[in-house]
Protein backbone atom coordinates (compact mmCIF):
# COMPACT_ATOMS: atom_id res chain seq x y z
CA UNK A 1 0.00 0.00 0.00
CA UNK A 2 2.43 2.61 -1.28
CA UNK A 3 -0.05 5.42 -1.48
CA UNK A 4 -1.06 4.76 2.10
CA UNK A 5 2.50 5.01 3.31
CA UNK A 6 3.40 8.09 1.36
CA UNK A 7 0.20 9.86 2.31
CA UNK A 8 0.06 8.82 5.95
CA UNK A 9 -1.79 10.85 8.53
CA UNK A 10 -0.39 13.15 11.15
CA UNK A 11 2.36 14.64 8.98
CA UNK A 12 3.14 18.35 9.18
CA UNK A 13 1.43 20.39 6.52
CA UNK A 14 3.77 20.64 3.54
CA UNK A 15 4.53 24.31 2.62
CA UNK A 16 4.29 23.37 -1.07
CA UNK A 17 0.70 22.22 -0.48
CA UNK A 18 -0.10 25.50 1.27
CA UNK A 19 1.41 27.43 -1.65
CA UNK A 20 -0.76 25.48 -4.08
CA UNK A 21 -3.85 26.14 -1.96
CA UNK A 22 -3.09 29.86 -1.80
CA UNK A 23 -2.43 30.01 -5.54
CA UNK A 24 -5.67 28.11 -6.23
CA UNK A 25 -7.58 30.58 -4.04
CA UNK A 26 -6.10 33.34 -6.18
CA UNK A 27 -7.52 31.66 -9.28
CA UNK A 28 -4.56 29.54 -10.40
CA UNK A 29 -6.23 26.38 -11.73
CA UNK A 30 -2.89 24.69 -12.41
CA UNK A 31 -2.14 24.89 -8.68
CA UNK A 32 -5.44 23.17 -7.93
CA UNK A 33 -4.58 20.56 -10.57
CA UNK A 34 -1.44 19.77 -8.55
CA UNK A 35 -3.62 19.25 -5.47
CA UNK A 36 -5.92 16.96 -7.44
CA UNK A 37 -3.00 14.87 -8.73
CA UNK A 38 -1.54 14.63 -5.22
CA UNK A 39 -4.72 13.52 -3.47
CA UNK A 40 -6.77 11.80 -6.18
CA UNK A 41 -5.77 8.29 -5.09
CA UNK A 42 -6.57 8.99 -1.44
CA UNK A 43 -9.96 10.52 -2.26
CA UNK A 44 -10.84 7.87 -4.83
CA UNK A 45 -9.89 4.96 -2.57
CA UNK A 46 -12.06 6.40 0.21
CA UNK A 47 -15.01 6.83 -2.17
CA UNK A 48 -14.61 3.35 -3.61
CA UNK A 49 -14.37 1.73 -0.18
CA UNK A 50 -17.45 3.64 0.95
CA UNK A 51 -19.59 3.10 -2.15
CA UNK A 52 -18.34 -0.26 -3.50
CA UNK A 53 -18.78 0.88 -7.07
CA UNK A 54 -16.06 2.25 -9.33
CA UNK A 55 -18.28 4.47 -11.44
CA UNK A 56 -20.04 5.96 -8.44
CA UNK A 57 -16.73 6.34 -6.63
CA UNK A 58 -15.33 8.37 -9.52
CA UNK A 59 -18.41 10.61 -9.51
CA UNK A 60 -18.18 11.08 -5.74
CA UNK A 61 -14.46 11.85 -5.88
CA UNK A 62 -15.06 14.40 -8.62
CA UNK A 63 -17.81 16.01 -6.54
CA UNK A 64 -15.56 16.11 -3.47
CA UNK A 65 -12.81 17.93 -5.38
CA UNK A 66 -15.30 20.38 -6.88
CA UNK A 67 -16.70 21.18 -3.45
CA UNK A 68 -13.19 21.62 -2.13
CA UNK A 69 -12.41 24.01 -4.99
CA UNK A 70 -15.56 26.06 -4.47
CA UNK A 71 -14.92 26.28 -0.73
CA UNK A 72 -11.16 26.81 -0.72
CA UNK A 73 -11.57 30.10 1.14
CA UNK A 74 -13.07 28.19 4.08
CA UNK A 75 -10.06 25.90 4.33
CA UNK A 76 -8.12 26.40 7.56
CA UNK A 77 -4.36 26.29 6.74
CA UNK A 78 -3.72 25.01 10.27
CA UNK A 79 -5.39 21.76 9.30
CA UNK A 80 -4.06 19.15 6.89
CA UNK A 81 -5.43 19.69 3.38
CA UNK A 82 -5.69 15.93 2.93
CA UNK A 83 -7.79 15.63 6.10
CA UNK A 84 -10.01 18.46 4.90
CA UNK A 85 -10.63 17.02 1.46
CA UNK A 86 -11.16 13.54 2.91
CA UNK A 87 -13.73 14.92 5.33
CA UNK A 88 -15.61 16.46 2.39
CA UNK A 89 -15.42 13.15 0.51
CA UNK A 90 -16.47 10.99 3.46
CA UNK A 91 -19.45 13.20 4.32
CA UNK A 92 -20.49 13.24 0.68
CA UNK A 93 -20.27 9.43 0.51
CA UNK A 94 -22.27 9.05 3.75
CA UNK A 95 -24.97 11.29 2.23
CA UNK A 96 -24.96 9.22 -0.97
CA UNK A 97 -25.30 5.99 1.00
CA UNK A 98 -28.15 7.39 3.08
CA UNK A 99 -29.90 8.43 -0.11
CA UNK A 100 -29.43 4.93 -1.42
CA UNK A 101 -31.29 3.85 1.74
CA UNK A 102 -28.77 1.25 2.73
CA UNK A 103 -28.88 -1.28 -0.07
CA UNK A 104 -26.88 -4.02 1.53
CA UNK A 105 -24.61 -6.07 -0.73
CA UNK A 106 -24.15 -9.72 0.09
CA UNK A 107 -20.62 -10.99 0.63
CA UNK A 108 -21.28 -13.60 -2.04
CA UNK A 109 -22.40 -11.10 -4.67
CA UNK A 110 -19.84 -10.49 -7.41
CA UNK A 111 -18.51 -6.94 -7.45
CA UNK A 112 -17.71 -4.91 -10.57
CA UNK A 113 -14.28 -5.42 -12.10
CA UNK A 114 -11.41 -3.52 -10.55
CA UNK A 115 -9.45 -0.71 -12.11
CA UNK A 116 -5.79 -1.43 -11.59
CA UNK A 117 -2.84 0.90 -11.68
CA UNK A 118 -0.83 1.28 -14.87
CA UNK A 119 1.95 -1.06 -13.61
CA UNK A 120 1.14 -4.40 -15.25
CA UNK A 121 1.07 -6.95 -12.39
CA UNK A 122 1.49 -10.71 -12.75
CA UNK A 123 -1.79 -12.64 -13.37
CA UNK A 124 -1.49 -14.45 -10.03
CA UNK A 125 -1.05 -11.15 -8.19
CA UNK A 126 -4.10 -9.80 -9.97
CA UNK A 127 -6.17 -12.78 -8.82
CA UNK A 128 -5.05 -12.38 -5.21
CA UNK A 129 -5.65 -8.64 -5.38
CA UNK A 130 -9.14 -9.16 -6.81
CA UNK A 131 -10.00 -11.83 -4.28
CA UNK A 132 -8.81 -9.86 -1.27
CA UNK A 133 -10.36 -6.63 -2.46
CA UNK A 134 -13.67 -8.39 -3.18
CA UNK A 135 -13.81 -10.09 0.20
CA UNK A 136 -13.02 -6.93 2.13
CA UNK A 137 -15.41 -4.85 0.07
CA UNK A 138 -18.18 -7.35 0.70
CA UNK A 139 -17.61 -7.17 4.43
CA UNK A 140 -17.42 -3.37 4.42
CA UNK A 141 -20.65 -3.10 2.47
CA UNK A 142 -22.49 -4.80 5.32
CA UNK A 143 -21.64 -1.97 7.71
CA UNK A 144 -23.66 1.19 8.29
CA UNK A 145 -22.14 4.27 6.56
CA UNK A 146 -20.81 5.84 9.79
CA UNK A 147 -19.12 2.60 10.86
CA UNK A 148 -17.74 2.02 7.37
CA UNK A 149 -16.20 5.50 7.26
CA UNK A 150 -14.52 4.99 10.65
CA UNK A 151 -13.01 1.65 9.58
CA UNK A 152 -11.77 3.03 6.24
CA UNK A 153 -10.17 6.09 7.81
CA UNK A 154 -8.51 3.93 10.46
CA UNK A 155 -7.14 1.17 8.23
CA UNK A 156 -6.51 2.78 4.86
CA UNK A 157 -5.37 6.18 6.12
CA UNK A 158 -3.93 5.28 9.51
CA UNK A 159 -5.75 8.14 11.25
CA UNK A 160 -5.97 8.21 15.02
CA UNK A 161 -9.29 8.12 16.89
CA UNK A 162 -9.07 11.88 17.37
CA UNK A 163 -8.35 12.59 13.70
CA UNK A 164 -11.26 10.40 12.60
CA UNK A 165 -13.51 12.18 15.09
CA UNK A 166 -12.43 15.49 13.57
CA UNK A 167 -13.11 14.29 10.02
CA UNK A 168 -16.52 12.82 10.85
CA UNK A 169 -17.40 15.67 13.21
CA UNK A 170 -18.04 13.57 16.28
CA UNK A 171 -16.35 12.62 19.56
CA UNK A 172 -13.35 10.38 20.11
CA UNK A 173 -15.39 8.00 22.25
CA UNK A 174 -18.03 7.70 19.51
CA UNK A 175 -15.31 6.76 17.03
CA UNK A 176 -13.85 4.17 19.40
CA UNK A 177 -17.26 2.67 19.85
CA UNK A 178 -17.94 2.62 16.08
CA UNK A 179 -14.57 1.04 15.34
CA UNK A 180 -14.96 -1.64 18.00
CA UNK A 181 -18.47 -2.51 16.92
CA UNK A 182 -17.58 -2.52 13.24
CA UNK A 183 -14.63 -4.84 13.84
CA UNK A 184 -16.80 -7.08 15.95
CA UNK A 185 -19.48 -7.18 13.25
CA UNK A 186 -16.93 -8.10 10.57
CA UNK A 187 -15.49 -10.82 12.84
CA UNK A 188 -18.98 -12.21 13.43
CA UNK A 189 -19.72 -12.21 9.68
CA UNK A 190 -16.42 -13.81 8.90
CA UNK A 191 -16.94 -16.69 11.31
CA UNK A 192 -14.29 -19.05 12.64
CA UNK A 193 -13.77 -21.16 9.51
CA UNK A 194 -13.50 -18.21 7.15
CA UNK A 195 -11.14 -16.48 9.58
CA UNK A 196 -8.89 -19.53 9.60
CA UNK A 197 -8.98 -19.66 5.79
CA UNK A 198 -8.07 -15.99 5.55
CA UNK A 199 -5.26 -16.45 8.02
CA UNK A 200 -3.86 -19.47 6.12
CA UNK A 201 -4.15 -17.61 2.84
CA UNK A 202 -2.37 -14.62 4.33
CA UNK A 203 0.43 -16.84 5.68
CA UNK A 204 0.81 -18.52 2.29
CA UNK A 205 1.00 -15.27 0.38
CA UNK A 206 3.51 -13.87 2.87
CA UNK A 207 5.63 -17.03 2.68
CA UNK A 208 5.61 -17.07 -1.14
CA UNK B 1 -17.75 -15.58 27.75
CA UNK B 2 -15.84 -12.33 27.25
CA UNK B 3 -17.10 -9.47 29.37
CA UNK B 4 -17.39 -5.98 27.93
CA UNK B 5 -14.19 -4.78 29.58
CA UNK B 6 -12.17 -7.69 28.23
CA UNK B 7 -13.58 -7.20 24.70
CA UNK B 8 -12.73 -3.52 24.89
CA UNK B 9 -9.20 -4.39 25.89
CA UNK B 10 -8.91 -6.71 22.89
CA UNK B 11 -9.86 -3.90 20.52
CA UNK B 12 -7.55 -1.45 22.27
CA UNK B 13 -4.72 -3.97 21.97
CA UNK B 14 -5.30 -4.18 18.22
CA UNK B 15 -5.15 -0.38 18.01
CA UNK B 16 -1.92 -0.27 20.09
CA UNK B 17 -3.71 1.64 22.83
CA UNK B 18 -2.80 -0.64 25.75
CA UNK B 19 0.09 -0.14 28.16
CA UNK B 20 2.48 -3.15 28.45
CA UNK B 21 1.06 -4.19 31.84
CA UNK B 22 -2.52 -4.03 30.49
CA UNK B 23 -1.43 -6.10 27.52
CA UNK B 24 0.08 -8.70 29.88
CA UNK B 25 -3.19 -8.80 31.83
CA UNK B 26 -5.11 -9.32 28.60
CA UNK B 27 -2.89 -12.20 27.49
CA UNK B 28 -3.13 -13.84 30.92
CA UNK B 29 -6.91 -13.66 30.67
CA UNK B 30 -6.82 -15.18 27.17
CA UNK B 31 -4.63 -18.06 28.39
CA UNK B 32 -7.29 -19.08 30.88
CA UNK B 33 -10.35 -18.68 28.62
CA UNK B 34 -10.58 -20.53 25.30
CA UNK B 35 -13.66 -18.63 24.19
CA UNK B 36 -11.95 -15.28 24.73
CA UNK B 37 -8.85 -16.55 22.96
CA UNK B 38 -10.95 -17.60 19.97
CA UNK B 39 -12.71 -14.23 19.85
CA UNK B 40 -9.40 -12.38 20.04
CA UNK B 41 -7.99 -14.55 17.24
CA UNK B 42 -10.94 -13.68 15.01
CA UNK B 43 -10.61 -9.96 15.78
CA UNK B 44 -6.90 -10.16 15.06
CA UNK B 45 -7.62 -11.81 11.71
CA UNK B 46 -10.03 -9.01 10.81
CA UNK B 47 -7.46 -6.44 11.89
CA UNK B 48 -4.75 -8.12 9.82
CA UNK B 49 -7.02 -8.48 6.82
CA UNK B 50 -7.91 -4.80 6.90
CA UNK B 51 -4.29 -3.75 7.38
CA UNK B 52 -3.29 -5.76 4.31
CA UNK B 53 -6.20 -4.49 2.23
CA UNK B 54 -5.24 -3.20 -1.19
CA UNK B 55 -5.39 0.49 -2.02
CA UNK B 56 -7.53 1.41 -5.00
CA UNK B 57 -5.80 3.92 -7.26
CA UNK B 58 -7.84 6.56 -9.04
CA UNK B 59 -8.53 6.00 -12.73
CA UNK B 60 -6.62 8.36 -15.01
CA UNK B 61 -9.86 9.96 -16.12
CA UNK B 62 -10.64 11.33 -12.64
CA UNK B 63 -8.18 14.23 -12.62
CA UNK B 64 -9.10 15.15 -16.20
CA UNK B 65 -12.79 15.17 -15.34
CA UNK B 66 -12.23 17.33 -12.25
CA UNK B 67 -10.05 19.79 -14.13
CA UNK B 68 -12.53 20.03 -17.00
CA UNK B 69 -15.32 20.87 -14.54
CA UNK B 70 -13.16 23.44 -12.79
CA UNK B 71 -12.27 25.09 -16.08
CA UNK B 72 -15.99 25.78 -16.53
CA UNK B 73 -16.16 27.68 -13.25
CA UNK B 74 -15.80 31.44 -13.56
CA UNK B 75 -13.63 33.30 -11.00
CA UNK B 76 -16.65 35.42 -9.98
CA UNK B 77 -18.42 32.25 -8.85
CA UNK B 78 -15.63 31.66 -6.35
CA UNK B 79 -15.78 35.16 -4.92
CA UNK B 80 -19.56 35.51 -4.94
CA UNK B 81 -20.20 33.13 -2.08
CA UNK B 82 -17.85 34.79 0.39
CA UNK B 83 -18.81 38.35 -0.67
CA UNK B 84 -22.52 37.70 -0.31
CA UNK B 85 -22.10 36.11 3.13
CA UNK B 86 -20.10 39.09 4.43
CA UNK B 87 -22.58 41.61 2.99
CA UNK B 88 -25.54 39.76 4.52
CA UNK B 89 -23.81 39.47 7.89
CA UNK B 90 -22.95 43.18 8.00
CA UNK B 91 -26.47 44.13 6.91
CA UNK B 92 -28.00 42.00 9.65
CA UNK B 93 -25.74 43.48 12.34
CA UNK B 94 -26.53 47.03 11.18
CA UNK B 95 -30.27 46.28 11.22
CA UNK B 96 -30.09 44.94 14.77
CA UNK B 97 -27.99 47.82 16.06
CA UNK B 98 -29.95 50.63 14.41
CA UNK B 99 -32.80 50.93 16.97
CA UNK B 100 -30.29 50.66 19.80
CA UNK B 101 -28.16 53.50 18.45
CA UNK B 102 -31.26 55.64 17.77
CA UNK B 103 -32.49 55.21 21.36
CA UNK B 104 -29.01 55.92 22.74
CA UNK B 105 -28.71 59.09 20.63
CA UNK B 106 -32.10 60.34 21.76
CA UNK B 107 -31.18 59.72 25.40
CA UNK B 108 -27.85 61.56 25.11
CA UNK B 109 -29.53 64.59 23.50
CA UNK B 110 -32.20 64.65 26.19
CA UNK B 111 -29.68 64.37 29.01
CA UNK B 112 -27.56 67.19 27.56
CA UNK B 113 -30.50 69.55 27.01
CA UNK B 114 -32.53 68.89 30.18
CA UNK B 115 -31.25 66.21 32.59
CA UNK B 116 -34.29 66.30 34.90
CA UNK B 117 -36.76 65.98 32.02
CA UNK B 118 -34.69 63.11 30.53
CA UNK B 119 -34.76 61.16 33.79
CA UNK B 120 -38.49 61.69 34.18
CA UNK B 121 -39.03 60.64 30.52
CA UNK B 122 -37.05 57.41 31.04
CA UNK B 123 -39.02 56.67 34.24
CA UNK B 124 -42.27 57.39 32.43
CA UNK B 125 -41.32 55.06 29.53
CA UNK B 126 -40.33 52.28 31.94
CA UNK B 127 -43.61 52.82 33.81
CA UNK B 128 -45.57 52.52 30.58
CA UNK B 129 -43.75 49.27 29.68
CA UNK B 130 -44.45 47.87 33.15
CA UNK B 131 -48.11 48.86 32.78
CA UNK B 132 -48.41 47.06 29.45
CA UNK B 133 -46.80 43.89 30.88
CA UNK B 134 -49.09 44.03 33.93
CA UNK B 135 -52.19 44.42 31.74
CA UNK B 136 -51.08 41.49 29.56
CA UNK B 137 -50.50 39.26 32.60
CA UNK B 138 -53.92 40.19 34.01
CA UNK B 139 -55.69 39.41 30.73
CA UNK B 140 -53.91 36.04 30.50
CA UNK B 141 -54.93 35.25 34.10
CA UNK B 142 -58.53 36.08 33.30
CA UNK B 143 -58.49 33.92 30.18
CA UNK B 144 -56.95 30.98 32.03
CA UNK B 145 -59.56 31.14 34.77
CA UNK B 146 -62.44 31.37 32.29
CA UNK B 147 -61.95 27.85 30.83
CA UNK B 148 -60.04 24.77 32.08
CA UNK B 149 -59.26 23.78 28.48
CA UNK B 150 -56.81 26.65 27.97
CA UNK B 151 -54.38 25.63 30.76
CA UNK B 152 -54.56 22.00 29.54
CA UNK B 153 -53.80 23.06 25.95
CA UNK B 154 -50.89 25.22 27.15
CA UNK B 155 -49.53 22.33 29.20
CA UNK B 156 -49.68 20.11 26.13
CA UNK B 157 -47.92 22.73 24.03
CA UNK B 158 -44.81 22.66 26.26
CA UNK B 159 -43.46 19.25 25.14
CA UNK B 160 -44.44 20.01 21.53
CA UNK B 161 -42.56 23.31 21.72
CA UNK B 162 -39.51 21.61 23.24
CA UNK B 163 -39.49 19.02 20.45
CA UNK B 164 -39.76 21.75 17.82
CA UNK B 165 -36.88 23.70 19.40
CA UNK B 166 -34.75 20.58 19.53
CA UNK B 167 -35.42 19.83 15.88
CA UNK B 168 -34.67 23.40 14.84
CA UNK B 169 -31.42 23.32 16.80
CA UNK B 170 -30.48 19.97 15.21
CA UNK B 171 -31.12 21.38 11.72
CA UNK B 172 -29.01 24.45 12.51
CA UNK B 173 -26.10 22.35 13.81
CA UNK B 174 -26.32 20.09 10.76
CA UNK B 175 -26.29 23.12 8.46
CA UNK B 176 -23.30 24.61 10.27
CA UNK B 177 -21.42 21.32 10.03
CA UNK B 178 -22.14 21.08 6.31
CA UNK B 179 -21.04 24.66 5.75
CA UNK B 180 -17.83 24.03 7.65
CA UNK B 181 -17.10 20.96 5.54
CA UNK B 182 -18.02 22.69 2.32
CA UNK B 183 -20.99 20.43 1.66
CA UNK B 184 -24.18 21.81 0.08
CA UNK B 185 -27.42 22.02 2.10
CA UNK B 186 -29.13 18.69 2.69
CA UNK B 187 -31.55 17.74 -0.05
CA UNK B 188 -35.10 16.90 0.96
CA UNK B 189 -35.92 13.32 0.00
Amino acid sequence: MDAQETQGAGAQQDPVILDWVQAAINGDQDAFAELVYTYQDAVYNLCYRMLSDHVEAEDAAQEAFLRAYLNLRRYDPGRSFKTWVLSIASNHCIDRLRRRRMQYVSIDDPLPSLTLSTNEPEPEDVTIFHEQSRRIQGLLSELAPDYRAAIILRYWYDYSYLEIADILDTTESAIKSRLFRARQMIADKLGDEAAEAVLSHSRLTQGA
Amino acid sequence: MADERQTRRMHEALDDQLAPEELDALYQGLDSDRHDASLFERLRTVDRMLREAPYENAPQTLALRVLAKIAEIKPEQLRRGAGLAIALGLGLVALLLLPLFAALGWLIIQVLSNPAAAVSAVISILGSIAGVILAAVQSVQTALLSSPLIPAALLGAIPAGLLLLRRLRGNRLDRERRERLGAPPKEEE
